[in-house]
């Protein structure tokens, strides 16, 4: 039995580094507006990405995610609307107060997978 | 009651292998866990690692010890690790006895408490990978040289908290006829069923292990040091064990001699272990909300110190200054009042026991609140790490949506859970009382009521403070 569970150990890990395709990071920057964000409001999340991967990005394709850094907590996810080519605006709601670590996410074109830290924020209450 | 004769139930838990069948599920999640942790995502909210082991793992026990009993005991798979290894080397050595007690567990569930803070674990899956590694690590070097179960009775840290924490648990294994007890030669409950005699060897062998905690069944009372193994039914060769029904907490004012155990006021560690769980209840919540904090931060500028510093003081001050201040003040009133000339440490060992309810109310109101916030993100964080393992949403895209309840929604539920705490402790604060000073009861009595409402005061007053979650996180 130990050698089966270890067997399977080895395995999964194998699976996870010769991994599918490793995730694509475009290069965004990020602008907030506020800063820092108020619980229970509205903020603007402006992002601009790098030069040479606005041909590979199509912005139905990302989102942009709020995850709290304490595990078990609800994460926000708001769509990305493209101003111009490579620029983008997302609004969210953040509903608790604390640390909070925005990511975009999605795919490209060719399926590769997106998904890059973009901003950490301490949300303060009102 | 006796589940061993329910239906389904009864006939799963006498089962032979029913303990390593809950085992090897628990040891499926930490496989997991430390696979997820290690490999997954540094993010602690889309990690199965954080989220399984500081979401559901606490929450699920608590919920266990309070609608059942000591289940992640039973199914521990420290012990099924420690049993295989068992099976390459017996440990010949017994516990050395200046180390028996609780001491070590104390010492090691307080460690546990402050380095979570200090390291922020709940945000760092690795970290959270490493722990439940080195867990493992500890119970099988322990067990492998030590005899019994000497990992669980006198090291392992959530064992304390289990066994402390099943006192208010509504099932506890008991003998069923004290009868037959009485004229029981054999008492395999606690030494283990031998083989029939005739058998080859010249010491009989062991077919099935007894009470590795050294619970002697007639003479067990309640459920402390009880890991709800079962070794003692399946050992018990008059089937004169029940899995029955009490009245949860009754335990805790209860000065029999118990086995194993001997009598709870002559314990100073385990009142030691009291005071730790109960105000680490508080600390351990506390430190999660805005208040704490500012105060915090507010130490760390103001007074330059660092956060270890900060955290030091603070555990000093929540887990042995206030506790010893407050102890100690209400049993010097209760010697006031009732005239008793007993040294206060002991009227502190008689009544430190009626913390336990309204401290388990406290743990179960903290870590109910990430469970039932919490709940269902397992789902979307297990198809995130499909999706990133496979690179194709086999179970689907993640859906973030699924969570859990409200935060603002649980907070009845954990104002409820304190008050039928506090209830409870004073309950066990009366029948302390009644059994100690008799017609002296309410003076005797007073102080430590005092002590259990402000305690459950300060409790509500947390719970109702905005949370902070920080976690500085990779
Ligand atoms: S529980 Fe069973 S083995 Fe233990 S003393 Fe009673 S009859 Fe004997
Ligand atoms: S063998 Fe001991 S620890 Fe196991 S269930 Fe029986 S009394 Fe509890
Ligand atoms: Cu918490």
């Amino acid at each position: 039995m130990l050698i089966r569970l270890a067997a399977a150990a080895v395995l999964l890990v194998l699976c996870a580094c010769s991994g599918p395709q490793a995730p694509f990071s475009p290069g965004f920057t990020a602008e907030l507006t506020p800063t820092p964000p108020v619980v229970g409001r509205e903020f603007d999340v402006r992002l601009e990405v790098a030069e040479a991967s606005v041909p590979l990005l199509d912005a139905a394709a990302l989102e942009l995610e709020g995850h709290m850094t304490h595990p078990g907590m609800a994460p926000e996810v708001a769509r990305l609307v493209e101003d111009a080519p490579g620029r983008y605006r997302a609004r969210i709601r953040i509903t608790m107060a604390g640390e909070w670590v925005l990511l975009v996410t999605g795919r490209l074109a060719n399926g590769r997978p997106v998904r890059e830290e973009v901003a950490r924020a301490t949300a303060v209450a009102e | 009651m006796d589940l061993l004769r329910w239906p389904v139930v009864g006939p799963f838990l006498r089962w032979r292998h029913a303990r390593t069948s809950l085992q090897l599920v628990l040891l499926a999640a930490a496989v997991v866990i430390v696979l997820h942790g290690l490999v997954g995502p540094d993010l602690a909210s889309t990690n199965l690692a954080t989220v399984l082991t500081w979401v559901h793992y606490r929450g699920l026990l608590v919920v266990a010890l309070l609608a059942a009993g000591n289940l992640f005991c039973l199914g521990c798979p420290l012990v099924r690790v420690r049993d295989w290894g068992r099976q390459l080397h017996m440990p010949r050595r017994a516990w050395p006895a200046r180390l028996r007690g609780k001491w070590i567990g104390v010492a090691l569930f307080a460690a546990v408490l402050l380095t979570y803070e200090l390291f922020d674990l709940w945000a760092l899956p690795a970290a959270t990978a490493w722990l439940v590694l080195g867990y493992f690590a500890a119970a099988v070097v322990v067990d492998l040289t030590f005899r019994g179960a000497s990992f669980c009775q006198y090291v392992c840290p959530v064992g304390q908290f289990n066994f402390v924490a099943s006192t208010v648990s509504p099932l506890e294994l008991r003998m069923r006829d004290a009868n037959t007890c009485r004229t029981c030669r054999t008492a395999d409950c606690v030494s283990g069923r031998k083989a029939p005699a005739g058998d080859t060897a010249l010491r009989p062998r062991v077919v099935q292990r007894g009470c590795e905690l050294g619970l002697f069944m007639p003479a067990k009372v309640g459920n402390l040091d009880c890991t709800f193994c079962l070794d003692c039914v399946q050992a018990c060769p008059h089937d004169n064990i029940a899995l029955a029904s009490r009245v949860p907490g009754a335990e805790l004012a209860d000065d029999r001699r118990r086995s194993g155990i001997g009598r709870l006021v002559d314990r100073v560690d385990l009142a030691a272990l009291v005071v730790v769980f109960s105000f680490g209840a508080l600390l351990n919540a506390f430190l999660m909300v805005a208040p704490a904090q500012a105060l915090q931060g507010w130490m760390e500028h103001d007074w330059g110190l660092s956060r270890a510093s900060v955290l030091a003081l603070l555990f000093g001050a929540g887990l042995v200054v206030l506790p010893f201040g407050l102890l100690g003040a209400a049993a010097f009133s209760t010697r006031a009042l009732t005239g008793d000339g007993a040294p206060p440490g002991l009227v502190v060992r008689r009544f430190v026991m009626s913390l336990v309810p309204l401290a388990t109310g406290v743990w179960a109101a903290h870590y109910g609140f990430h469970l039932l916030t919490g709940l269902l993100v397992v789902v979307p964080i297990t198809q995130n790490a499909v999706l990133d393992l496979t690179g194709a949403p086999w179970l689907g895209w993640p859906f973030w949506r699924w969570t859990g309840l409200r935060p603002g929604s649980v907070f009845p539920l954990q104002a409820g859970l304190v008050l039928l705490g506090a209830f409870g402790s004073v309950a066990v604060v009366q029948a302390t009382a009644e059994r100690d000073y008799g017609a002296r009861m309410w003076r005797a009595a007073a102080p430590w009521l005092m002590l259990t409402t402000l305690l459950a005061m300060t409790a509500l007053w947390i719970l109702f403070q905005p949370m902070q979650m920080r976690g500085m996180g990779p």
